[in-house]
């Protein structure tokens, strides 16, 4: 339950930063996608059936608000989640350094694999100028994981505490 | 079996919920259909985005506003230097007219004689109060001679006290040590211009019996081998003549602002006025003067 908490207030709280607070503060040039972190967090840190679900609608519901193509980001995010859960279980990660370089990966995946999809449904030459794009948010979203995680690790502390 | 799907559930729902995700993906490419979650998240969001968007807007302006008052300032500072270096070009510019009407007068003023008068700039003046002496820019490298009279386009300055090889001295009409042998143009009245310590002219030695006024006009003679005859030295500004003695005293103010000169003309000797320039500017009365009584 406290999970589901956490889940509905952080995916509304990212969705209403990435679309638009950090559009305003950057102008455009770049976002960061705060979605993209938590299906990360949940990957390293929650290997549950209900995390794969979450991970799953996380995509979902940037589907529903931005783009055209149902599906894609579910795709994307869940497949994300696997390769980092995956990951996790044989190495450990979980200083600052290592989550940077964990969600720049994970984010650069969902990138590609976005990228190969849009190339399969709307030809090739997109791909390159999409990744171009891209490169400036999976830096900034790199770079603001640790600071997230934190975020969300204290709201899972509170939750706890609060629960008990 | 179940113990496979134990273990493996995560991967298996992953699994199955890529394939959703494929089938929605195939699905929305070739119709795009509104979603209800879609439309609830939307409405969900709106307020929260609206709020967010007013206040980000009101936090930008108030950040441009400042940011505004800045360049404002920045401005301001850039425009009153230019304000200042128009200023200063302003009075440069009205420095040079200035100039260039008084050397134009002063070169109108030169075709008058007849000979090479040498336009000087007046570059010192006296250190000591009570001593009438400036100093020129020319000197015996340019002709400049001890003696050669001195002169404005407004009337007589002085002559030369000493000249170095480039500049010379020149003695003012007011020093006490001057003297110019003048006319009162009038009535033709001879007597001597002198100056004092105090820096006024006095015309002394007229007999007592001339006609002198007020406002009569006093021109050199001549007589004195230093000034061409005719050139305006001042005006009477006032006269004594006392009960008793044969001579009376005329105050005259030099017509040449001496105080102010910047530029003026050293004549050389033997030099003297066009007859024609006499008779027009009328800086000598060619009339007889009327009989003494």
């Amino acid at each position: 339950m406290r999970q589901a908490i956490l889940f509905v207030v952080y995916v509304l709280g990212a969705l209403l930063a990435q679309t638009t607070l950090v559009p305003l503060v950057t102008r455009g040039a770049f976002t960061v996608d705060l979605l993209m972190v938590y299906v990360v967090y949940l990957g390293m840190r929650r290997h549950t059936v209900g995390a794969v679900v979450a991970a799953f609608l996380v995509g979902y519901l940037q589907d529903v608000i931005s783009g055209t193509l149902y599906g894609l980001n579910a795709f994307a995010t869940t497949l994300v989640y696997v390769a980092v859960y995956r990951t996790s279980r044989h190495l450990w990660v979980d200083n600052a350094v290592s989550q940077i370089f964990v969600v720049g990966m994970a984010d650069t995946l969902k990138h590609c694999v976005v990228g190969l999809v849009l190339a399969f449904t709307w030809g090739p030459d997109q791909l390159g100028s999409l990744l171009g794009v891209a490169s400036w948010s999976v830096l900034a979203t790199a770079l603001c994981s640790p600071i997230v995680f934190a975020i969300l690790q204290r709201a899972e502390e509170f939750m706890t505490v609060g629960g008990d | 079996m179940w113990e496979f799907l134990q273990r493996n559930r995560v991967g298996l729902v992953a699994a199955v919920l890529m394939g959703v995700s494929l089938l929605l993906l195939t699905s929305s490419v070739r119709t795009y259909r509104n979603d209800p979650l879609g439309y609830l998240v939307l409405e969900i969001l709106r307020p929260l985005q609206g709020a967010l968007a007013s206040g980000w807007s009101t936090v930008r302006g108030a950040w441009e506003a400042y940011i505004d008052l800045v360049r404002v300032r920045e401005e301001n500072a850039r425009l009153r230097q230019r304000v200042a270096e128009l200023e200063h070009q302003t009075l440069r510019i009205a420095e040079i007219i200035e100039t260039d009407r008084r050397l134009s007068e002063l070169l109108k003023f030169r075709t008058h004689f007849l000979g090479e008068p040498q336009a000087a700039m007046i570059i010192g003046r006296d250190a000591f109060p009570g001593f009438g002496t400036v100093i020129i820019s020319k000197g015996e490298a340019d002709g400049v001679k001890k003696g050669m009279p001195v002169v404005s386009s407004q009337g007589v300055v002085g002559r030369i006290l000493v000249a170095s090889r480039n500049s010379a001295r020149v003695l003012l009409i007011t020093d006490h040590n001057s003297g110019v042998d003048a006319l009162i143009q009038r009535t033709r009245a001879r007597g001597i211009v002198e100056g004092s310590v105090d820096g006024r002219c006095t015309m002394k030695y007229v007999p007592r019996d001339e006609d002198v006024a007020v406002g009569d006009r006093v021109i050199t003679s001549g007589l004195d081998g230093i000034f061409p005859k005719g050139l305006l030295i001042g005006e009477v500004t006032h006269v004594t003549r006392g009960t008793r003695g044969l001579l009376q005293v005329a105050e005259v103010r030099p017509a040449a602002a001496l105080d102010r000169l910047e530029e003026v003309l050293v004549l050389s000797p033997g030099t003297r006025l066009r007859e024609e320039t006499q008779l027009e500017e009328g800086q000598v009365d060619e009339k007889p003067a009327p009989p003494r009584s």
